[in-house]
This record gives structure tokens, sequence and C-alpha cells, in this order.
């Protein structure tokens, strides 16, 4: 009796023994040891998985490539140049950093990475320094250079879409710069060893105030001079080399988006439009005019079109209106959102959330729940640390 | 006689250039800021308005120098932000830089770092 009283303690022991084995790592051994730590980031999410091309695609946003939604989770880079990562599935948002004690408060930060775009690509994010191509893992560990775009301390503007890096040399500084001479639009392939090419020269480029890509093309709008109300709207097929003006009456940054050879734009206190790429036919598709004028923001999503209207004149971003359209152009919600100081406001559209920052400079705090739209009782809700 | 109506257009002209000053919102901000690094001076001029900021900087010592402009901008009537940096040429003695842009854009903040070698030594923003 005592000799098999024995051999089950011992069994038992043995089990309890092997079953610790499989406990994580503590948090002392873990990669993330500060108070920021998950145990998921770096780790792909299978759950509700997207085409490749979603996530490496540029997304609109009221900042310019700044929120990236990846098979890891999303990533939003603040204005005072921190990246954040969220679980998928998830609305808060932590530094990626996994210095110990840091405070993520100065440059030696792990997730400070300086004025960029970022891009998600084959699972990485790319982010530009100068002129220089950087990349990271999805943890946010183990920073590289990857290329150098061009010699010498010119600036560019560009953005990241599908494994390419798109850019305009201003050597004035920034689009619009008094000294842009460079009509050059170039692309580099971010994840091998080769160098920049010009993809197309016009001297529209040094009008350019965004562009977008869509399959072989590239779609740019260019001020016009002395009107602010329209821009012109062009066209270049990578494949076919063809130089296409569209129209000289489109809607300018943060008001349009172009998918499917089909334009669409909104125009302040006129109303949402589409243009067919092909026959050039412009059309408004629902006017609409607001009292306050203002001026709006209109971003094109898969499953609504987000028009927001700042009222505040002269204009600021403390007073914004969310008003939430389906794609036939018919509202279905709206909300205010009167918790921004400074500069803050629509930040992305992830699977079931909509996130906005109340401040740009700082991680996103607040989000509705795309379940609530037009259910009567729409809101913003806090983001809690 | 005429003496006094050449005053008095005188004196509708000095008004009237006041008057358009203060009429023009132009927003506009500077900074000077001046130390010591390994025993010699520096200083730093930063200068923040709609279209033109730059910022400037001085040393005595043999070190190389430079100026980083980290700054915001938006186009009228329209709410997208960009963000962009400027980085000058490391010089030694003086260094500066200036970003001018059209008048269809406008700066709506500017960061300004300035360094000995590689170290910052003065930070400012200006808006």
């Amino acid at each position: 009796m005592i000799k098999k009283i024995s051999i089950l303690l011992i069994i038992l022991l043995i089990a309890g023994y092997l079953s610790s084995c499989n406990k994580p790592l503590s948090s002392e051994n873990s990669l993330f040891n500060t108070e920021t730590k998950s145990p998921t980031i770096g780790e792909i999410n299978t759950d509700g998985l997207k085409p490749d091309s979603y996530y490496t695609s540029f997304k609109q946003g009221v900042t310019i490539g700044k929120y990236l939604e990846t098979p890891y989770g999303t990533y939003y880079c603040s204005l005072l140049n921190y990246l954040y990562y969220s679980e998928k599935g998830n609305t808060k948002y932590i530094n990626l950093c996994n210095k110990p004690d840091c405070t993520h408060s100065s440059k030696d930060c792990n997730s400070y990475i300086g004025t960029t775009p970022i891009g998600y690509y084959d699972g990485k994010i790319y982010y530009k320094v100068w002129n220089n191509i950087y990349c990271m893992d999805m943890d946010g560990s183990n920073h590289k250079a990857v290329k150098t775009l061009y010699e010498g301390y010119y600036n560019n503007f560009g953005l990241f879409h599908n494994g390419y890096y798109y850019y305009v040399i201003t050597k004035g500084g920034c689009l619009g710069a008094i000294g842009n001479d460079n009509n050059n639009f170039y692309r580099v392939k971010v994840d091998d060893n080769s160098k920049s090419e010009i993809v197309l020269t016009n001297d529209a480029i040094l009008k350019m105030c965004l562009f977008m890509i869509d399959e072989d093309k590239i779609y740019i709008i260019a001020n016009i001079p002395d009107n602010s109300k329209f821009v012109s709207l062009y066209s270049y097929s990578i494949n076919s080399k063809s130089w296409s003006e569209l129209t000289d009456s489109f809607g300018g940054p943060g008001a349009f988006y172009i998918n499917d050879d089909t334009g669409y734009c909104y125009i302040n206190n006129k109303g949402f439009y589409e243009i067919d790429i092909d026959t050039k036919q412009m059309k408004q598709m629902k006017a609409l005019e607001f009292e306050n004028e203002g001026i709006c923001s209109a971003l094109y999503y898969p499953d609504y079109i987000y028009l927001i209207h700042y009222t505040n004149e002269p204009f600021d971003f403390l007073n914004q209106v969310l008003y939430i359209y389906d794609w036939d152009y018919n509202l279905i919600d709206s909300v205010e959102f009167d918790k921004v100081y400074g500069t803050g406001g629509f930040v992305g559209d992830v699977e079931g959330y909509i996130i906005f920052a109340s401040n740009f400079n700082e991680k996103p705090d607040y989000y509705i729940d795309k379940s609530e739209i037009g259910s009567g009782n729409l809101m913003f809700h806090k983001i809690e640390d | 006689m005429k003496s006094k109506y050449l005053k008095n257009t005188s004196l509708l002209i000095v008004l009237a250039i006041l008057l358009a000053y203060s009429i023009i919102p132009v927003s506009a901000s500077s900074d000077y800021y001046e130390s010591t690094y390994n025993g010699y001076n520096y200083d730093c001029r930063s200068y923040f308005s709609s279209n033109y900021i730059s910022g400037e900087m001085s040393y005595a010592g043999s070190s190389k120098i430079n100026v980083i402009q980290d700054f915001n901008y938006m186009q009228s009537g329209y709410p997208t932000v960009y963000k962009d940096s400027s980085i000058a040429f490391p010089q030694t003695s003086f260094v500066g830089i200036v970003t001018t842009i059209n008048t269809v854009y406008y700066f709506t903040h500017c960061s300004y770092s300035y360094l000995i070698g590689v170290n910052t030594v003065y930070s400012v923003g200006l808006f």
C-alpha cells in the first residue's frame, strides 16, 4: 500500500513539474518586460485575415501614412514620432518599446522612429528617415537600414504602398516649398537591393499635393494657382506610360479616393462626386451644403464613407462632426467629436472600430464601436489605459 | 500750404501701412538661446511664421554643428496634416536652414533641434 502511494506521489510530482515547464515565460524573461508588455506582439493573428494587398496598400487618414492595419495588429505613429501598437481586435495602444525603464519621452526610446510615413510589407514595418529606408520586425525589434534613396541632404515626400516607397524629391524641404525643381516621380522596392527608378517626369509633379496608387496607375492631385476649392487630377499608367489630365475640378488632400477606375471626392459645400477614369465623366452623386461651410475630410473605407466636418472658422480641429455614409451616399449616422485639444481627430478604421485621437501627438484614445452605427446611440468610447 | 498737404499725406500713408499690418493675420514667433559647450560659446536662433521657418546656430568650437527642423504644415482649405523635416549640411562655426513654402500652404508648428557633433544641445518648438 505504502509503495502504491509512493508511486502515485512520484507520478503527481513529475506531472506537476512537467506542467510548470509549459507555463509561458515570466515577464522578467519575456521580450517585453516593461509595463507595455504584450504577449502577442509580433505574432500573426489569422482571425478574419484579409488579402495581403489590403494590408500593404496605403490607407487614407487626416495625417499621411501614420496608421497601419496589419495581420499582426495595428500600428500608429504619432506626430511626435513615437510608434504605438494595438493588438488585433483590441483598441488599446501601447508604445512599441522594449527598453527597460524607458519613459518613452526622448529620441532614445525604441519606439521613436522620426518624421516618417510607415508601411507594412511581408512581415516587416518599413519607415523612412531623411533619404534612408529602414525596417523593423513586427514586435518593434531589430531596426535596420535597408537602403539609401539618393546621395545628399535633399528632402523627399512619399508613401509606402505594396512593397514600394513612392516619392518625389523636395529640394526646398517639403511640398510647395520654394526651391523645389525636381519634376521626377520615383519609386523603389523596399525588400531587395534595387535602386530607385524614375517612374515619371512631368511638371505637374512640382504642383503635386498628394498622390495615390491603384494597381499600375499613379493618380496625382495638383494645386491650381489661386484656387483652393478644386485641384487637378492626373493619371499615369506605369505599364502603358500614358499620362492623362482627368479633371481640373477634383477634391483635394483628405477628400478623395480612387479605386477600380473610379475616382471619388468631396468638394466643400457642393457634395460627393465620382469620376469615371476611362471616360473622364464626372458627376455629382449627392449634393451637400452645410449652413456653416467649414472644411471637410472625406475618408473612404470598405464599410463606410466618413465625412468629417470641421465647423470652426477660422479653421481648427476643436469642433468636428463625423457623418457616416454608406457607399450609396445615404447618411447612416452622425456624432460630434469634441475631445480634441490641439490637432486631433480621425486616425483609422480597423475591423469593428473607428479610431480617433484627441491629439495626434499622442496615442489614439477614443473609438466608435461600428456595431452601434445606426442604433440611435452612437458615441465615442474612451480607450482606458 | 504745400508742405502741410505733404505732411498730411505722409501721415496717411504711414497710418495705412500700420493698419494693413494690423489687419493681415501674420503668425510669427522667435526664440534665442545661448550657452557653452566644451568651454566654447554657442547660440541658436529660431524663427517661425506661417510661410517661413529658419534655424541658425553659431559655435566657437571646432566640432561640426547642425540644425534640424521638424515641422507640420497644411494646405489652405483642407484638413490634411503634412509632417516633414529638414536637415542642414553639417558645418563648423555657423550653420543655418530655411524652409519657405508658397501661400497655398502654411506651417502650423516647428520643432528645432540644434546639434554639436551628434549631441542635441538645445531644442525648442514654435508655432
